[in-house]
Formats: C-alpha cells, structure tokens, sequence
C-alpha cells in the first residue's frame, strides 16, 4: 500500500510527490509519457522560475529541478503507464495501470491528481469549413518543432494572441516558416506584454485584432482560410470577410484542465474552471482525492502551479495522519462580481495561518479594487494595480477573517 | 396522359425554356435557368411523374458548365494517356467501380463465387465517400413507400446484418428505434384540430397510422407506447412526448468499418483491390465494354458494375450510358462525447409532418463506440466534393434536436462532420442494367438507406448479373469469415496481461481517449493503412475527446517507423495532405 | 514611423503600456504610467537584450532535437545571427544540461548552452 499515489508527472505532479516523499511517505508517481517534465520539455523558452527562484529558467531546465527532487527523495516513478481505472474502496485507492511490463495493481491510501490539461480544437470554437490536413493546436506545433525539428507549413496563420500562441510565433519566425500572421479577437494580445513584444513586436510580424477565422478551406490540404472581424462581444461582423492564404492553421485557443477522470471518482466538477472543486489544500469534493496544477484551474505561471502542490503536500499529510480537523460546513467561496472563476472553490478546515485565493477577473481595470464580501458586509479590500481578464490574480487572506462565514464572495470593482 | 405530355406539364410550371427527350423512360432536359434551386426543382418534379425511370439533367444555371468543362477536359487527358497502357493481364469477369460500402458489398458476394472481380477505387481507402459520413443506422425500411426497389432491399438488408456483421466481427447492435410524436409533430395543423382532437391524434391516430404503414412494408413486432411507457423506453426524453412508436429492427453499425472488413474479406477470397485507381473512360465494341480505363491503365473485363455513388452519372456517361443525373445533397452531422453514452438507448427520430425542411429523416443516434450522432441535415448543394461545415448548420442542428433531449449538454459535442449523399432525381435506387452499354450494372442513386440495404443490395445486384449472363458457380473454399483488430480497451485484464507478455507494444497506450495500443496501429498498418485517417478508421485513435491533440505526433511518429519514411511524409489522408512541411531551418532530419 | 521614434511594450507589469522611445542623445520615453516603465523604455531604447532559444540537431538520442539557449541576453539586433549560426550544426549524445554547444555564439561573448540533459540511446 502506497500513502499516495501521484498520477501525472508534470510540474505539478513532480513538485507533490517530492514534497510528500521528503516527509518520509512512501509515493509513487505514474506518467502516460516516456519522460518526466509535462508540458515543459516542449516549452523551451526561458521565463520559467522567476517567482520561485527568482531566475529566468528554460521549460527544461525548470523541470529538471523538480526531477532531481523527485530522484533525491526516492519517489518511485513509472513512465509509459496508462492508467486504466481508479476504484474507491473503503479506506483506499485501487488503481490499474497498463504498462509494457503487464498489467498491474496498485493500492493507495490517497490520490495525488496532477494531469494537467488539454488544449481546445477547432470544433470546440466551431470554426467551419472543410477538414483537411494542416490544421494542429499550437501545443502540437510547439512539440512538432522542438521536439522533432518539424515545420508546420510554409505559411501559417496563428489563431489566438494568448502566450502559447505568441510563444509558437516566435519559434516558427527563427526556425524558417516564410510567412507568418497572427489573428485574435481580442483588442489586444492577451498574453503577457513581454510576450508579446518579445515574441511578435521585436520581430514585425503582422497581426490582426478583433478577427477570428471563420471558415477554412482546402479539400486534402489548408490552401486559405476565411477571415472575419468581430465586436466587441467576439460576434462576427457580416461583411467583413475576406479570404487569406496560408497552408496551415494553428490554434491557440485556449486550455482545458483534464478533468474527466476525477469526475468519474465522483469529484464535482466547477463549470467556471472546469476542473474539480477544491478546498484550502486541493482535495477535490471526494474524501483522499487531491487535484494540483492545471488539472485544477488554467496557472499562467509554473511557479504559482508549483507552489500550490507544496500546500496540496500538507493537505495531503494532514490526511495520512488524520490531523487537521474539518469544518461541519465548509466556507463556500463564491466568484462575484466581475469575476470569472475562484480557487479555491471552499474552505474546509479549522487550522490557523493564511490561504491564497485565486481569481480570474472578468474585466480590464487599472487600479481595481478588491473586496472579499460575505452577507453584504466587506471583510476585506485589497487593491490591484492592473487586471485583465488573461491573467490570473491571487489574494493572501488569513483564516481568520473568512472563518465561520458560510458563504463568502469576491467582488472586484 | 402519356409520359411526355405529363413532363411537358411540369415543365409549363417553370418560367423557362427547358426541352426535354425521352428514351426508353429516361428523360434528358436541356436548358438553362438562374438558379441551382431551381435546377433541383425542375429535376425532382419530373422524376416524380410516374413512369419516368431516370432523369438526366443536363439544364445549366450560372456556374456549372465552367465545372463539368473543366472536369471532362481532366478525365480526357487522363484517357488519352492510359487507352493503350495495359495495366494487367488478367481478364476480369467483372469489375466493380467504387469502394464504398456497395461496391465492397458486391466485391465480398461475388468472392463467393469462382470468378475473377476487381474493384477500383479512385481514393487511398475504401469508404472515403458517403460511406464515411452517415449515421451508421440501419434502418428497418419503415420510411421508403411500400413499392418501390428502396423498401423491398432495405427490410431484405436489415434482416441480412446480424449474420453479416457476424462473419465478419463487426459490431452490430439491434438497439430498435422509437418515432417520437410530440405537441410539434402536427404544429401546422394544429389549427384545424381544435383542443382535445389534437392530442387525441397525436395519441391514437398518428401512432397507429404510422404501424400501419409499417405492417404494410412488411415490419414485424411494432409496438405503440403512450405518455410514461416512452420515458420508460427511455429516460431523457422530452416529458412533452404524447406517444411513441416502436420498432425493434432497427439497429447501427459503424459504416466505414463494416466496408473495411468487407474489403479485407473480399480480397481474401480473391478479388482484386486497386486502390488510387480513378476510371477515366471505357473502350466499347458496339455496345458492350471491352475494357476499362483507369488512370493506371486498362483492364480487361466481361462486366462492369457501376457502384460509384455521388460519381456515377459521370461513370455513366462516360460508357454512354447517361441514364440519371446525380444532385448531391450535404447532411451535416455532430457527435457527441462517450462520456453521454448511457443517455441515449435508441435511435430516435421526432416525427414531424410535413417532414422538416432540412432534416429530413434526421434524428439522434447512438453509436456502437458510445457516442451520440445528432442528424443529418439535408441540403442541396452544388458541389459533390462540399463536406463544409458552417456555425450555421451546426447551430440549426442544436436547435433541431435539443428539444428531444433536453438534457444533453450541448458543449459536449466533441466534432462535425457532413457526407453528401448521392440522389437521384427518381429518388429510389437505381438497380438495372444500363440501357446504353450491355454488360453495365448500374448502382446508382444509393442514398440513404445505402447502409441498411448494403447486403441485400449485393445479392440483388449480383442476380442481375446473372441474368445478363454471367455465370455463377459457388466457390468452395469461399471462407467469409474475418477477424477483427483486437481491441485493449475491450480485453478482460487477464487477458490483456496475456496479450502484454507476447508482445509488450499492447502495454504502450498511444492514445489515451479511447485506449488504443501500439500495437492495434502496427496491426491496422500491416492490414494495409497508408495513412494517418486510415489508421484512426481501424483502431479509433485520435478519435476521441480530445480529437488528437494529445496523440496526432504519437500516432504519426509509429506510422513513419512502421511505413519507413519521415515524420514530415506521413500523409492524413491523400498524397497531396501531408501533414507537415518544412524542416527547421531547411536542415535534414 | 521615422527612425528616431520607436514603439515598444512595457513588460514590467501586466498593463503593458505602450511606450514611445524618442531615440537621441538623451532618450525620452513617452507613454509609461510609472517609473518603473521609464527605466525600462531607455534600456530598450540603447541596448535591448533577448535570450535566444532554439533547438539543433542530435544524433543517437531520445529526440532529434537538443533545446539549447543563449547563457545570458543577446543584442536583440544579433538575434536572427545567432539562430543562422545554429544552421547545419549537429551534436551527439549523451548531453548534459549546461553543457556549451556553441561558444561566444556570432560574437557575442555568450554562448549556447544546453538546456538538459540527453541521454545516448541506440
Ligand atoms: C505553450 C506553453 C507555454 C507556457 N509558457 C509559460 C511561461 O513562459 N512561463 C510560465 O511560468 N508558465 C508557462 N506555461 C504554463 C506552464 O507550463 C504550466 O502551468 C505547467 O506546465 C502546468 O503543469 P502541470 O503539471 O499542471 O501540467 P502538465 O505540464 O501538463 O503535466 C501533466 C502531466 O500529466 C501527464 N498525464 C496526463 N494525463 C495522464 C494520465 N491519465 N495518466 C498519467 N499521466 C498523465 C501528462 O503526460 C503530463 O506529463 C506555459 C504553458 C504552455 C502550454
Ligand atoms: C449524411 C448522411 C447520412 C446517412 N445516414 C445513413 C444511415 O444512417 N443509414 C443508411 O443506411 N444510409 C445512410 N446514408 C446513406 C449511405 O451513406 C449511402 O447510401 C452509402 O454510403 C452509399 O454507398 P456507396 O458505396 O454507394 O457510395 P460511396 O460510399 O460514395 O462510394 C462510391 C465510391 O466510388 C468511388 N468513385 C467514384 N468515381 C470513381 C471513379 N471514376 N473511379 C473509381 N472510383 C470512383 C468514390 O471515391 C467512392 O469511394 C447517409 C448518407 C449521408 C450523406
Ligand atoms: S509603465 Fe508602469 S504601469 Fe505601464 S506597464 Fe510599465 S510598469 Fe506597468
């Protein structure tokens, strides 16, 4: 019996199980992938780390630091494993994977959720037209030419101003496409300004706001795509299309956390985030069952993914040892107004200090203010100096100040 | 009123000048008008007059000739190229043109038999024309009127499928399909069934006329439900549901994997595949076929099937056999996530009169993999190769079913896809011996149900040819039998634990939506993919909810080693979609 | 735009003012909301930095592709030199993270590095 199980070894996942194996637990770590570092491997840019580490590190090398930790603490890992189902028992986990080596058993005290997300595809946006080859996420373009040293197509359109989508900009600039173009519907990149300039701006690629692709056309292979501008509310604007050539289409269009497999445990699953529900120290709405990273919500930085499965650890610790004691009734925290989303979903336990609270604007303010909310009365204010919807905030509240409400609201005005 | 005075009345109706001959039933119109609507109309109009047995539309609107000019000049130098380049030895007894699910049908019964056969298909694979885009229902044959050739070979095909798929190990499924009559079926004569006559016709009447209509196309076991026995039948059904009727033939069938199989099983017992072979035109002495000319050259042969679907009016005519005129018609589809899959237990169709306007014949489905299938729209379009999708269709199509099943979230559709389906303008099937070239079968106008009748299609077609003489002596060592590619998501875990210990590639799970081994794809490979789509055809890779974005590298990268060329060749589908181009920076790989 | 005028992104913080640099003796900058934006406009005006990164070729080993970056920050106008001279070059396995692939990388006194570690492998 393992006291846990970590089932994905991105960041996330790595940065859980080293934690959990340095307080002496016995832990085991499984990876669909033949290697360890998730996303990262492929995201071989710098800018990784400058919150935890206060340096500018590669996407490797950031993971490098957590698989060292995974090594030195003695986590057993296992790559090219499938997890084929996850049973609650009793008082523990029953987990069958499929691995080259056979099938195999596996039993755990508590689970460690970690798998990270997926990115949305063309039929999600409902982009029409016909299906030829030549249309990929951006994630498979980043893997396609860092991994493999393999171009898209000649001419690419990008769909998409977010990081992700800025970042595959620049690599396929350097590495030799002919053309590129970016479009988004925003009225500004929505990824980071760095980003942004750094990726596009240095570099004079052409870009195009407030216009989404519409249609795309070519019968085997892209050969155009139809443009449209959009208003304010991402609504088409009839009239406006206008058909540009290109041979490839890659979207960047947003991620979405992997969430189904929690769901089948039992997990509830927040529609705004869509991922699991989660509690002060990121168990999901199912007893021993915790979910970190982008499994949870969307991080934009590692760093803030990585520091969360440390506090994800003492959630977990608490539960082998049966400390830290619940509530009867959670603290609901519930997102407000001009708030998309807020992790966590509510507050569970007891115990002293303080707890972060993320949120996801739902608009652009310069100076905002920030009021944590509950039966009409503000318990607390904070003041932000820019948001936007794109960018994830965080708040430090102690217990104190949210302990015994039963729901509390954030409001952002 | 003779036949020509009857088309001359409609063709009174239209604004235009339109001439028209007549030839033995088939009627040839000529004319131009502004419109392709229009050109439909007139079309469907006249092959509606009875005793019409082909219309052949040769009326031009803005844009057309353009096209077909274009089309004929390609098909010409293709012609002129390969007349005289043999491109085998043998001579055939029967070529079959077109590898979709009725030219494999054919391929599989004729292998019973001791004859040479082969078929051509102008695509990469089997089943890349409307055989890959429809709903995979088999229906029961309860739609079509009661005399027509459509009635008689759907009920014949239906009852053929559970033997069939069994020989072949193909999923079937009886899962019987419900007729939904709701306070929308009669929503435009509501006005003239004043407050309780209107529910007592949609409660008493209507289910009753409709399994009336089904005794008589000769359906068994049809039961009526009121009120709770159809939720009881099935549970997410709209509450607002009077009555049902249920018929319990209907079943569903994954239509590119039943032709697979035919294929493979075909060739097994000897007939000859060729594949990337376009028919370009016929060499004929007087008027039969003495060769076929293909794009890879010609072959000899005694008979010819034409089973080129949306293509076979221009088969025809290439042999001087211009007897019907295709108008393709695109029905979009969506699908919906697994996940649904216990939401939906039978193929259920709300019926609505007059019949919807672009849905025609649409409804839900289940799939034999779990998913969920919302439609086809039906809408007439001017191209044959348009499988577009528009946020248009797709919204239309949500509208259309979200009232049946109000439950289903509408955000898990995982994709869209639209086929074409080849009508005529008689609109039945069109089973017969072309009245221009002696030895021709023509199989044409297989729109829906082509899936349902495939079976019973095949055995008709093939005692037609029998009866323009070619002879037929059973073939003793036919084995019709075929195995599957085994499936891991399927396999008990002791199983799949043997499986691993044989071969440790059963344990690599390259696409973890829909839990599809290494191993799998190696075997689709061997069984002859030679793409990426092909591959996901045969095993369901990539297939599923996240619709490759986690494997399309995974699978392409096995597919290079397997094929031997580079990551950068591998192809979706056609020579001309490889998938990626370029090397960073112009270095080798 | 004349030369003397250049527009770039503040990245200081997620506003992302747009900046116009006034090139000249003195650099003015021009459309920054605080001072942070200021000091960060004339670093860009006289010398802006990237670090570059990109992949090369390697032999005998998991992937075809070894991620590499520059050590430190590169003249940005000597990035797309840095990106050619990586053209045609080849490594082979094993490497190890840190390792330096190219030295003084189109004369920049900065070179390439390794970004991991790449185990040989048949
Ligand atoms: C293109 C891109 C650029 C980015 N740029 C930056 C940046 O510049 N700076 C920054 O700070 N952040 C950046 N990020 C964000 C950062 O990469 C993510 O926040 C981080 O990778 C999230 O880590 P994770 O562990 O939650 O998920 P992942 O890295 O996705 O890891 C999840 C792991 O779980 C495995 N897994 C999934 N399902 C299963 C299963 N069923 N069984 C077993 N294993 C499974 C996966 O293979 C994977 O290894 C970027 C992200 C992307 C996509
Ligand atoms: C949206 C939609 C939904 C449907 N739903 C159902 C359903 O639920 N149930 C049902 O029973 N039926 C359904 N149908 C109908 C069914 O799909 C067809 O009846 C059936 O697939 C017809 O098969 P086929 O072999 O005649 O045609 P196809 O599959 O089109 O095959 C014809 C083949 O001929 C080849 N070809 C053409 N020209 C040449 C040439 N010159 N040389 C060589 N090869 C050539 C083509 O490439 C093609 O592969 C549906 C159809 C559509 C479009
Ligand atoms: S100038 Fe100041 S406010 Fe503007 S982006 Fe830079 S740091 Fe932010």
């Amino acid at each position: 019996m393992k006291d846990a199980v970590v089932i994905g070894g991105g960041p996330s996942g790595l940065a859980a199980a080293s934690e959990l194996a340095k307080k002496q637990y016995e832990i085991k770590l499984l990876e669909r992938n033949d290697e360890l570092g998730g996303l990262l491997q492929q995201c071989i840019h710098e800018g990784f780390g400058t919150i935890l580490f206060d340096e500018s590190l590669s996407g490797p090398e950031f993971a490098d630091v957590f698989i060292e930790k995974v090594d030195d603490a003695g986590v057993e890992v296992e790559l090219n494993t499938y997890v084929k189902s996850v049973e609650k028992k009793d008082d523990h986990f029953e987990i069958l994977t499929v691995t080259g080596e056979g099938v195999q058993n596996i039993s755990a005290r508590s689970l460690v959720y970690a798998i990270g997300c997926r990115e949305r595809n063309r039929f999600e946006i409902k982009i029409g037209g016909t299906r030829p080859a030549g249309v990929y996420t951006a994630g498979t373009v980043q893997r396609l030419v860092n991994l493999y040293g393999i171009l898209p197509g000649k001419d690419p359109i990008i769909v998409g101003g977010g990081d992700v989508g800025l970042i595959v900009a620049r690599h396929l600039h350097l590495e030799g496409v002919d053309s590129l173009m970016m479009v988004y519907p925003e009225e500004f990149f929505s990824g980071l300004p760095r980003n942004a300039q750094q990726c596009i701006l240095d570099f004079d690629i052409p870009y195009k706001p407030r216009t989404t692709v519409k249609r795309i056309i070519g019968e085997k292979k892209v050969e155009a795509v139809e443009l449209v501008e959009v208003d304010e509310n991402w609504a088409p604007i009839e009239g406006t299309e206008e058909t540009y050539g290109c041979d490839s289409v890659i979207l960047s269009v947003g991620l979405i956390p992997y969430s189904e497999k929690v769901e089948e445990l039992g997990a509830v699953i927040d529609p705004r985030t869509g991922g699991p529900e989660v509690n002060e120290f990121f168990e999901t709405s199912v007893d021993g069952v915790f979910s970190v990273g982008n499994l949870v919500q969307i991080f934009d930085y590692v760093d803030d993914a990585v520091k969360m499965s440390f506090v994800a650890a003492e959630g977990v610790d608490d539960y082998l040892k049966g400390a830290g004691r619940k509530r009867d009734e959670p603290v609901r925290l519930k997102p407000g107004k001009n708030v998309r989303s807020i992790v966590p979903q509510r507050i569970a336990h007891e115990s002293e200090g303080k707890i972060k609270i993320f949120f996801r604007p739902g608009l652009e303010k310069e100076n905002a203010k920030v009021d944590i909310r509950s039966e009409g009365r503000v318990l607390k204010s904070f003041k932000k100096r820019y948001i936007r919807p794109s960018t994830l905030e965080e708040l430090e509240v102690s217990r104190g100040v949210i302990g015994g409400k039963k729901e509390v609201v954030v409001d952002v005005r | 009123m003779s036949i020509s005075r009857k088309v001359k009345k409609v063709l009174d109706g239209y604004p235009h000048d339109i001439s028209y001959g007549l030839d033995h039933g088939i009627v040839i119109l000529e004319g131009h008008v502004d419109s392709h609507e229009e050109w439909v109309d007139i079309g469907l109009k006249v092959g509606e007059v009875e005793g019409v047995e082909g219309v052949v539309n040769e009326i031009t609107w803005k844009g057309r000739e353009g096209v077909k000019n274009k089309r004929k000049a390609r098909l010409k130098k293709k012609f002129e190229e390969n007349k005289d380049k043999r491109s085998t030895s043998k001579v055939y007894d029967v070529v079959i043109i077109g590898g979709g699910i009725i030219g494999c049908s054919i391929a599989r019964e004729l292998s019973k038999f001791e004859l040479d056969a082969a078929l051509l298909e102008k695509e990469p694979d089997v089943s890349l024309g409307q055989t890959r885009a429809n709903n995979g229902m088999v229906h029961p044959g309860l739609a079509p009127s009661k005399h027509s050739l459509k009635r008689e070979l759907n009920v014949k095909g239906n009852a053929l499928y559970p033997k069939l798929c069994d020989e072949l190990d193909v999923p079937f499924k009886r899962v019987g399909s419900l007729i939904l009559i709701t306070p929308k079926t009669l929503k435009k004569y509501r006005k003239y069934l004043p407050g309780g006559l209107y529910t007592f016709a949609l409660k008493y009447v209507l289910p009753w006329l409709v399994k009336r209509k089904g005794k008589r196309n000769g359906l068994d076991g049809i039961e009526v439900l009121r009120g709770d026995e159809v939720l009881k039948e099935e549970e997410n059904v709209t509450e607002e549901v009077l009555s049902a009727v249920k018929i319990p033939s209907t079943g569903i069938v994954d239509p590119y994997e039943l032709t697979i199989a035919l294929y493979e099983n075909a060739e097994k017992n000897g007939v000859d595949f060729y594949l990337n072979t376009e028919v370009v035109g016929f060499k004929k002495q007087d008027d039969s076929i003495q060769r076929v000319i293909t794009d890879e050259g010609y072959l000899s042969t005694r008979y010819v099937v034409n089973a080129a679907g949306l293509h076979s009016d221009e088969v025809a005519e290439l042999a001087d056999a211009r007897e019907f005129t295709m108008h393709p018609r695109k029905g979009v589809e969506l699908l919906f996530n697994k996940r649904l899959e216990d939401q939906v237990d039978h193929c259920l169709v709300e019926l609505t009169i007059p019949s919807h306007p672009t849905s025609k014949g649409g409804g839900i489905n289940p799939t034999v993999h779990g998913n969920i299938i919302w439609g086809p729209t039906a809408e007439e379009v001017k191209s044959k190769e348009d499988t577009s999708v528009d946020k248009k269709d797709i919204d239309k199509i949500m509208e259309r079913y979200s009232s049946i099943l109000p439950d289903l979230p509408e955000s898990e559709f995982i994709r869209y896809f639209a086929g074409v389906r080849a009508a005529s303008f008689t609109e039945d099937f069109i089973i017969r011996p072309a009245k221009g070239a002696s030895n021709l079968l023509h199989v044409a106008g297989i729109q829906s149900p082509g899936v349902a009748s495939a079976p019973a299609i095949a055995e008709y077609s093939v005692e037609r040819l029998h009866e323009m003489g070619l002879s037929l002596v059973k073939d003793d060592d036919f084995d019709g039998s075929r195995k599957k590619i085994d499936r891991a998501a399927e396999m008990s875990e002791n199983e799949l634990k043997r499986r691993i210990e044989e071969d440790e590639r059963w344990g690599n799970i390259v696409c973890t939506c829909e839990m599809v081994s290494e191993a799998e794809i190696v075997e689709a490979l061997e069984r002859g993919a030679a793409s990426f789509d092909a591959v996901k055809r045969r095993t369901r890779a990539g297939m599923g909810e996240c619709q490759e974005s986690y494997c399309l590298l995974r699978i392409a990268e096995i597919v290079s080693r397997e094929l031997e060329i580079p990551l950068n060749k591998v192809k979706k589908e056609w020579d001309e979609s490889e998938f990626f181009d370029g090397i960073v920076r112009g270095e080798g790989l | 735009m004349s030369d003397d005028v250049k527009e770039v992104l503040c990245v200081r913080c997620p506003k992302g003012c747009r900046l116009k640099l006034l090139l000249g003796e003195e650099v003015a900058v021009k459309g920054h909301e605080c001072r942070l934006g200021e000091e960060y406009g004339k670093k860009e005006a006289t010398d802006p930095e990237r670090v570059v990164p990109s992949t090369v070729k390697i032999m005998d080993a998991r992937w075809p592709r070894l991620p590499v970056r520059s050590e430190r920050a590169v003249p940005l106008v000597k990035v797309e030199e840095v990106i050619e001279e990586l053209r045609g070059l080849e490594v082979e396995a094993p490497v190890k993270k840190g390792d330096v692939i190219v030295e003084n990388v189109a004369e920049t006194s900065v070179d390439m590095i390794a970004e991991r570690d790449m185990e040989r492998e048949a």
